[in-house]
């Protein structure tokens, strides 16, 4: 469905990205700077998932596999062949690929729920063998692995937030832009119709199989490269830092509270949940061990139980209303 | 000890430690029957039964299998709540939002012990504890023993219930199909809460039994739910006897591959079956194909 | 244009078709009668994919297609309609329109739906989610849907199923319509009135297996279809 583009959605968008790009020379707070960085990082991990969790409607609890894989290919790829990053991040996005492939090829002929018990399965599995001792000599085991951060743009190393800061959004752009391209494709449409009655989309001439094969393709990805930019930003991964199980909630958490199967959910979601999730885990990491994470659990239940479409039906709401005062919607004939 | 010695000690410590899958897959199984749920959060439920267990014994004394008179009623009612506020509300929702529902209360309740108690571990020491029989040159921890047999005497009770009363045999009615049970006058919201309170009470009755052997701590449900979960897809969802059979199963398979192997290496017996199974039959062993 | 050779299918103890054979002229209306529980949906099912069958074949324009996915099927040009409508709840009706499109998201694809669903008085709600719409509309949607396939065979479950007269009208007319356009219909229907207005032909079935097929008027007065129906003891 094409949604024409008025002067309006433009402008919006132009002032957004600019406006964010000046941030780090106006706001002399690096923290703001960080903080802002980490909501771009959660939001590009939810637009990955949204696209297999989301549009195609199959819920994946092991994504945090692909985030590891990624992290850990371009990793070791650069600490035992002195390979850059940049290219390591590529080829890690590919492994995380092809693994969803293989999740996926027999798990998606059954029903849901398997699929859903298989990537947490998945998931385990990719985190114990990288934690075991047998795999240490190889994946630095439960130690994990440090990424000397010197100054090195072409090893992927920068000594400031802003370099970061720049790439994480470029990378979050690309999500949306990713996202926006399969809403508005036939693909999309497909993929919805999968979610909402695979038989029936069958019925309609759709190769499911390959469809959910192709979106979760996509997914697993941009998680991945996603894992990259971890590494090289932390300087240190360890299994369970980035295949953890927790890690894949948070994951979905991120899109269940903006809302699935849409553009910007995922981005609100992060709006959200990353500044709480920050301030809880730092302030009361500590003395309150568990309380973040039980809130997790708690707003899991609240949002699946009240709002399972997410905080993004509010905004919708308020961006019609704008949209209706200044006049320039044009007649939009198909879109939702 | 050589090999064989070594294989024979594996294959009856799988067998006792089976069993206690088998209790709990039990539970779950139950529960994916009647509700079409799993109930991601039973490895949660089985360890509170054991916190329940454990700070009653702390302030009282009470042997430990004496605590079942606390665990178990405890948890059936926890059950029943949780049904009645969680499960009822979205039975007709999406799988999503069941699973999602039950994997958040799981993710609020293992970290609501960690904040409660700590990640501490803490234990239930008694004579039990460490003594164990030698039949041969096998090794049995009397402890697990005790737990084995308690957990096949639970399965019979259940199979009595189900098989011989009327709440069970509407229970299998409700779990064959549920329209038709309705409609044939079973009330449904009755027997799903019972379902579920029947299946926590397994679970507590695993964690009691498993009082005198593990380390009570807020992540010892997480090391049972992944056995459990093959448990039931190994037995197919739903199945009483794949249940009972499935989780000796993969007791087996789990020790004979900490001993082959190493200990590290136990999960992954639990994964390769559930993969296995995924590809190749589905809808567990012990379930007729009735997948199209 | 379809043939079915001696089908069969059983589901655990229960044999739904037995030895069944049929076949379907190209631009025919054809009926598929029987008691409940006579296979008549299973045999859709079985034609479409959803079921695979036991043994026996089917064939569509020479192609036997016993065994395809769904999807494969659909694509040779059969489509279905549900007993209980499977319109795509949380998308609109154009998109659930669109999703059938045959050559993907283009002004020629929406210029086709929207007349479709003028066809069908849809076009009103074009922009309204499927599942608000009333029982009627998800009818029209779904007959509208598949015939974005530009599907040679419809096979059609029940499409009076719990719809109003007028509306039962309105799809029959559009029924004849089609035919004229050179589709061919597949219909099961219990609706007698309905059978008798628009099919051409009928077979009837019971317990899985044909007991007679012909003339309308002359398998709804066959004894034995009448049995069936009464639950005469076989």
């Amino acid at each position: 469905m094409k949604k024409q583009w008025s002067n309006f959605n433009l402008l919006i968008i132009g002032i957004t990205i600019g406006i964010v790009c000046l941030l780090p020379s106006v706001i002399q707070n690096s923290f703001m700077v960080y903080m802002l960085l980490l909501i771009f990082f959660w939001a590009l991990l939810g637009e990955a998932w949204n696209i297999i969790g989301g549009f195609a409607g199959q819920l994946s609890l092991g994504h945090a596999a692909y985030f590891g894989i990624g992290a850990y290919t371009s990793t070791l790829l650069s600490i035992n062949y002195g390979v850059s990053p940049w290219l390591g991040m590529i080829v890690g996005g590919f492994l995380a690929m092809i693994s969803a492939v293989a999740v996926g090829y027999p798990c998606f002929r059954l029903k849901e729920v398997y699929y859903s018990l298989a990537t947490i399965v998945f998931g385990e599995m990719m985190r114990l063998t990288f934690i075991s001792e047998l795999a240490r000599p190889w994946t630095g085991g439960a130690q994990g692995l440090i990424i000397q951060i010197k100054d090195n743009p072409l090893q992927f190393q920068f000594t400031n937030y802003e370099p970061y800061y720049y790439l994480i959004f470029a990378m979050m752009l690309a999500s949306i832009f990713i996202s926006y391209m399969i809403m508005n494709s036939k693909f999309g449409l497909d993929l919805l119709a999968i979610r909402d009655d695979e038989d029936a989309a069958k019925s309609l001439g759709i190769d499911t199989q390959k469809a959910k094969l192709k979106a979760s393709a996509i997914s697993a990805f941009l998680a991945g490269i996603a894992g990259t930019f971890y590494a090289q930003f932390f300087g240190y991964i360890d299994p369970n830092a980035t295949m953890s199980y927790v890690i894949s909630l948070q994951i979905v958490l991120v899109t269940l509270i903006g809302g699935k199967a849409t553009v910007m959910g995922p981005i609100l979601g992060s709006i959200v949940m990353t500044p709480i999730d920050a301030y809880t885990s730092m302030m009361l990491g500590g003395t309150y061990q568990g309380l973040h994470l039980m809130a997790y659990g708690m707003v899991i239940v609240v949002i699946v139980m009240l709002k399972p479409q997410g905080l993004i039906v509010l905004t919708g709401r308020v961006f019609e209303r704008m949209q209706a005062l200044i006049r320039q919607t044009p007649a939009d004939r198909s879109g939702v | 000890m050589d090999l064989t010695q070594l294989l024979i000690q594996g294959l009856i410590a799988g067998i006792l430690l089976g069993s206690l899958y088998s209790l709990i897959g039990l539970g779950m199984t139950l529960i994916v029957g009647v509700m079409g749920i799993v109930n991601f959060a039973n490895g949660a439920l089985l360890m509170l039964s054991m916190y329940a267990a454990y700070w009653v014994f702390v302030y009282t004394g009470v042997a430990p299998y004496a605590l079942f008179i606390v665990a178990v009623p405890l948890l059936f009612f926890v059950g029943m709540a949780i049904q009645r506020g969680l499960i009822k509300p979205i039975i007709h929702a999406s799988y999503e939002a069941q699973i999602l529902a039950t994997v958040g209360l799981s993710l609020f309740l293992t970290n609501f012990a960690l904040l409660m108690w700590t990640a501490d571990y803490r234990s239930v020491v008694t004579p039990l504890s460490y003594s164990s029989i030698m039949i041969g040159d096998v090794t049995i921890s009397i402890a697990r023993l005790i737990a084995s047999g308690l957990s096949a005497l639970t399965g019979v009770a259940l199979y009595i219930f189900l098989q011989r009363t009327k709440m069970g045999k509407a229970m299998r009615a409700t779990a064959q199909d549920r329209v038709l049970a309705s409609l044939l006058g079973v009330n449904i919201n009755r027997i799903d809460s019972i379902a579920f309170g029947i299946g926590s009470s397994l679970a507590a009755i695993a964690g009691v039994l498993i009082l005198p052997i593990y380390y009570v701590s807020p992540t010892i449900g997480d090391t049972f739910i992944l056995p459990a979960f093959a448990t039931i897809v190994l037995g197919g969802f739903g199945n009483f006897i794949g249940a009972l059979v499935g989780g000796v199963i993969i007791g087996i398979a789990e020790s004979l591959t900490a001993v082959t192997f190493s200990s590290e290496f136990r999960q992954v017996a639990s994964f390769l079956i559930i993969i296995l199974i995924l590809l190749y039959k589905p809808e567990g062993l012990f379930t007729r194909r009735l997948r199209e | 244009m379809l043939e079915v050779k001696n089908l069969n299918k059983r589901f655990g103890g229960v044999e739904a078709v037995k030895e069944l054979s049929f076949n379907v002229r190209r631009n025919e209306i054809i009926g598929l009668i029987g008691p409940n529980g006579s296979g008549k949906t299973t045999i859709l099912n079985l034609i479409m994919g959803y079921y695979r069958i036991d043994s026996g074949e089917i064939s569509f324009e020479g192609d036997r297609i016993e065994g395809l996915d769904i999807h494969q099927i659909s694509r040779k040009g059969i489509g279905m309609t549900f007993q209980i409508t499977r319109i795509f709840r949380s998308m609109t009706v154009m998109q659930n329109m669109l999703v059938a499109s045959r050559i993907g998201l283009c002004k020629e694809a929406e210029d086709r739906a929207f007349k479709l669903l003028r066809f069908l008085e849809l076009d009103r709600v074009e922009r309204e989610l499927g599942g608000n719409l009333s029982y009627g509309q998800q009818k029209l949607l779904e007959l509208g849907r598949v015939l974005m396939l530009e599907p040679a065979l419809i096979l059609l479950d029940e499409p009076a199923g719990g719809v109003n007269p007028v509306l039962i009208e309105k799809i029959l007319d559009r029924i004849k319509q089609l035919q004229e356009q050179g589709k061919t219909f597949l219909i099961v229907e219990h609706n007698m009135s309905v059978i008798r207005r628009i099919c051409e032909r009928l077979i009837a079935l019971d317990h899985g297996e044909k007991i007679t097929e012909g003339d309308v008027e002359d398998v709804l007065e066959d004894k034995r279809v009448i049995d069936a129906y009464l639950g005469a003891e076989t």
